[in-house]
């Protein structure tokens, strides 16, 4: 996957809006720093996008702070992310992905799961306490 | 980061809009406003140019949709072209494609944005 050998970077975003610039900073570095290919690199920012967007969009009451931990390692050639969350309980493998028949008519919103289900090669979702904890794999 | 989008009126009946670099959850909001100023002078046919596009997230589809949505409410026609594979991709899979169709090129979505034959 990269040629610099095992990876591990780590960052923890409140439940802000505004903290999505740092998570595109953090993404960008990944990059710099990991040859990943092409293909992999998009699905990574890509689901990292999505996954965080939601949790600072809706993943808590806006009157709680919420926190998530959202690390990215590779080791022999596996790339994953995980995200561990204090957000109310969301498991994105059982919810429902906007179908493209409903789309003409459907709000223009709800996108991201199909993609993250697409782009991320395995998902595993548990509850762990009061905590979410979600992992992706690449190819 | 998204660098500015070019907005070039052509012939006075199409407008053009190309967005460069990435367009994710911090760079929309750049593109929803230039669509929407673009909206508002009137064009026939809006044509959205991706072909310096490298990455979109659903923050951008969402832009996009909406621009269409406008678009039909004033009487313009939105053509999207030159999509990445990548770019395309996402919008396959985020079943938009069912809605907005995307041409090879710039010079097929304005052709098409003329022939009311192939009007979505």
């Amino acid at each position: 996957m990269t040629g610099s050998g095992a990876m591990r970077e780590k960052l923890v975003l409140r439940n802000d809006r505004a903290e999505i610039v740092r998570l595109i900073g953090w993404i960008d570095g990944i990059e710099r720093r990991c040859a990943l290919p092409a293909r992999t690199a998009y699905a990574l920012r890509l689901c990292l996008e999505e996954i965080a967007v939601n949790f600072v969009s809706y993943g808590c009451d806006p009157a709680v702070e919420g926190v998530m931990e959202i690390e990215v390692r590779t080791d022999r050639g596996r790339l994953e992310a995980t995200f561990r969350d204090t957000g109310r309980p969301f498991d994105p493998l059982a919810e429902r992905a906007s179908q493209p028949a409903d789309r003409a008519a459907a709000p223009a919103s709800g996108f991201g799961l199909a993609l993250v289900r697409h782009f991320a090669s395995r998902l595993s979702y548990q509850r762990a306490g009061d905590h979410n904890l979600l992992t992706l794999s690449f190819e | 980061m998204m660098t500015p989008e070019t907005m070039t009126p052509e012939a006075g009946r199409n407008a053009v809009v190309a967005p460069a670099g990435r367009l994710d959850a911090v760079s929309a909001q750049g593109l929803e406003l230039q669509l929407a100023e673009a909206l508002t002078r009137g064009a026939a046919t809006l044509i959205i140019d991706l072909s310096q596009l490298t990455f979109i997230s659903s923050a951008g589809l969402r832009v996009i949709l909406l621009a269409e949505r406008r678009a039909k409410a004033v009487g313009c026609r939105i053509r999207v072209c030159a999509a990445s594979p990548l770019v395309r991709e996402v919008f396959e899979v985020s079943g938009l494609t069912a809605v907005i169709r995307l041409y090879p090129g710039r010079e097929e979505a304005a052709a098409a944005g003329c022939d009311a034959s192939r009007l979505d």
